[in-house]
């Protein structure tokens, strides 16, 4: 492979980890969400009782 | 004065540790087992004196003197100690000395130890944890308070697992404190080998990075102080596992086929589920020891380590698995009810898929009926997964590694669908995780591993930020700032109500027992039984139909006193309010008590009436 060749290849196979790492969290912050109601609704009831 | 007594403690839990280390230093020259890096040494010391230790308690057991036995095998353990401890203490040197840390290893070790200290002093607060006050520790009370004898009455009993030995061992030297600390010892030593782990595939900062990740993690922190649950220990035996497998193709050494097997054994011993883990561990050490003569070592090691609670079980009950074999092995014994309420609550009634299995092994499965910390891994197995699949090679370690992480989680996912119970498994996969960027070449991966290189950094703040705020009262409890009365009513699910209970009958009779519905009973000091049929054996709601049935149970148990709080479970409401409406149960003490509304987390309380019924004669 050509340099030029070469270094497309590495920035595709960057960019798609890097994709993968930025939407596997969203997914997993999205589908945790529910884990942090109580924390908020305990922060809540504290500044609204 | 509080601080002192955490510290205190502590302190008794560093010599503890040191007791292990050294008689498990004895215990591997004896079985010629060849050393490993000065680090793993110490841990793989470390791991065969607790699972010895552990063996020991259980052989007491069947004595009933636990105070007197355990007093006893410490002493002996201190006898084959003392001669090593010179040793230990020159390995530990060395070690420290021959470190020479960089600056960014410097800063990564002394988080660690921040963190570790943190944890170390959270744990001392007074025990919360909902399972704990249930059964982990109540079950430890059981024995020192009635001998060695089934209570079928709190079916989790059965549940009682080698690693519960070490609560034992705390509680019968007299300190609830002790015990919790044992549980934390666990935590710290599955980093230490968690960070071993990802040595032997990265640089020394990426082994302290792992540790440092592997503290921070939720489930993690929160197993180690306020669960009082002792299933870390489980993680650590499982790595040192690994890590002698690994080592299994270099030095064939049968001493370390028998640590392997008795390291599998003692993760098997320690909870039902771990026999997935060890069964797990066994097919890794077939791939890697073809031997007969080693596979022999391995099976003896890890029948004699984890058969205990099995064999106990079928002793009392019929069955080892108690009460989940009870179909198969003792038909004519069987409550169906507590059984299908106690499959639900270990999730072994529910099936799962191969979408379920992706999310169990990347840590990112997750229940929504039931939120919390004890489902919170954190994302990094998940993110880095892909980095794993690049670094994997077909080396002993990462043999074991997957083998064990992956047949782990196949068994999991398949029989009780708990993400929870993977928690084995997991310092081995976050290390691999973790060890997998710093393989990356950074030529051809700059972007991805700088992206990763701030996840890890990212989670770890956030890490921090939830072991501070979920640690701050007991924090302030172990430091002296809130009292332990205070801290346990606030913090404490259903103390008020054993409180209550306390104060209204103590003094009323000392083998007259009360029988109650409330499910966290570790603080009850009157003699008592747990009558809810969702998690106690002999009250079967098929069985208790009738008023008459009822009494003849208060008469069998010697039940004097009920205690409605506010209700009594669904199940068995009717006959019990019959009971009432018919003058055979008389209210005598009435009063209030707050708990918790919903999830603790939530911190919403609600005050609910309770009442004590005389059983009228």
């Amino acid at each position: 492979m050509t340099d030029k060749g070469s270094k497309r290849a590495a920035m595709v196979k960057n960019s798609v980890f890097c994709f993968w790492i930025v939407a596997a969290q969203v997914w997993y912050y999205a589908r945790f969400m529910p884990a942090f109601d109580p924390l908020l609704k305990s922060v809540r009831h504290r500044l609204w009782p | 004065m509080a601080l002192v007594r955490s510290l205190g403690a502590l302190g008794g839990v560093a010599l503890l540790a040191l007791l292990f280390v050294s008689f498990g230093r004895r215990l591997l020259r004896w079985t010629k087992t060849p050393s490993l890096s000065s680090v793993e040494n110490l841990l793989l010391s470390a791991a065969a004196g607790v699972v010895v230790f552990e063996a020991g308690v259980a052989l007491v057991s069947y004595t009933s003197k636990f105070r007197i036995g355990i007093g006893v095998l410490v002493i002996l353990a201190l006898a084959v100690a003392i001669p090593e401890l010179r040793g230990v203490f020159r390995n530990v040197v060395a070690t420290v000395r021959g470190a020479n840390f960089s600056a960014i290893e410097k800063a990564l070790a002394a988080a660690v130890f921040l963190v570790v200290s943190l944890e170390g002093i959270s744990a001392m607060a007074p025990l919360t944890g909902s399972d704990a006050l249930h059964y982990h520790f109540t079950a430890a009370e059981f024995y020192l308070r009635d001998g060695f004898r089934p209570n079928f009455f709190v079916v989790h009993s059965f549940f009682f697992g080698q690693s519960h030995q070490l609560i034992l061992t705390g509680l019968s030297l007299g300190s609830e404190k002790l015990a919790l600390g044992l549980v934390y010892l666990g935590g710290v030593l599955a980093a230490g080998a968690a960070a071993c782990v990802a040595r032997r595939w990265a640089p020394r900062a990426w082994g302290l990075l792992a540790a440092l990740a592997l503290l921070l993690t939720p489930l993690v922190f929160w197993q180690m102080t306020l669960s009082g649950a002792p299933d870390v220990w489980m993680a650590f035996f499982v790595t040192m596992a690994v890590i002698c497998i690994a080592s299994y193709r270099d030095q064939s050494c049968v001493g370390l086929a028998l640590w392997t097997g008795v390291f599998a054994g003692a993760v098997a011993g320690a909870k039902y589920t771990g026999c997935i883990s060890a069964a797990s561990l066994a097919l890794a050490f077939l791939w890697e020891a073809r031997s007969l003569r080693a596979q022999v070592f391995f099976l003896g090691g890890a029948l004699w380590a984890g058969i205990w609670p099995y064999a106990r079980n079928f002793s009392w009950t019929g069955d080892p698995f108690f009460p989940f074999g009870v179909r198969w092995f003792s038909l004519n014994n069987i409550n169906h009810f507590t059984l299908a309420a106690v499959m639900l609550y270990t999730g072994a009634s529910r099936h799962a898929g191969a979408l379920k299995f992706l999310s169990m092994t990347t840590f990112a499965a997750f229940d929504p009926a039931r939120p919390g910390f004890f489902q919170y891994y954190g994302p990094l197995c998940l993110v880095l997964a892909p980095f794993v699949i690049l670094a994997i090679r077909n080396t002993p370690l990462w043999r074991a590694v997957a083998i064990t992480w992956l047949a782990s989680s196949l068994g999991i996912t398949f029989t009780s669908d708990m993400a929870r119970f993977l928690l084995p498994v997991y310092p081995i996969a976050l290390a691999a995780s973790i060890s997998s960027v710093a393989r990356l070449r950074e030529s051809s991966w700059r972007l991805a591993k700088a992206l990763s290189v701030a996840t890890v950094g990212c989670v770890l703040l956030m890490g921090i930020a939830g072991l501070l705020i979920y640690e701050r009262y007991p924090l302030a409890v172990s430091a002296g700032l809130v009292s332990r009365e205070e801290y346990l009513r606030q913090r404490a699910p259903d103390y008020e109500r054993a409180e209550f209970v306390n104060q209204a009958l103590l003094g009323t009779g000392s083998s007259e027992k009360t029988l109650v519905f409330f499910r966290h009973i570790y603080y009850l000091n009157v003699p008592f039984v747990y009558g809810d049929p969702g998690g106690s054996w002999p009250i079967d709601p098929e069985k208790l139909e009738s008023p008459e049935a009822w009494l003849a149970l208060f008469r069998r148990e010697n039940i004097r006193w009920v205690v409605r709080s506010p209700e009594y479970p669904a199940a068995i409401a009717g006959p019990l309010q019959q009971l009432e409406n018919g003058g055979a149960l008389v209210p005598v003490v009435e009063g209030e008590t707050a708990d918790f509304v919903g999830k603790r987390i939530e911190d919403v309380k609600r005050t609910t009436p309770i009442v004590i019924l005389r059983v009228r004669s």
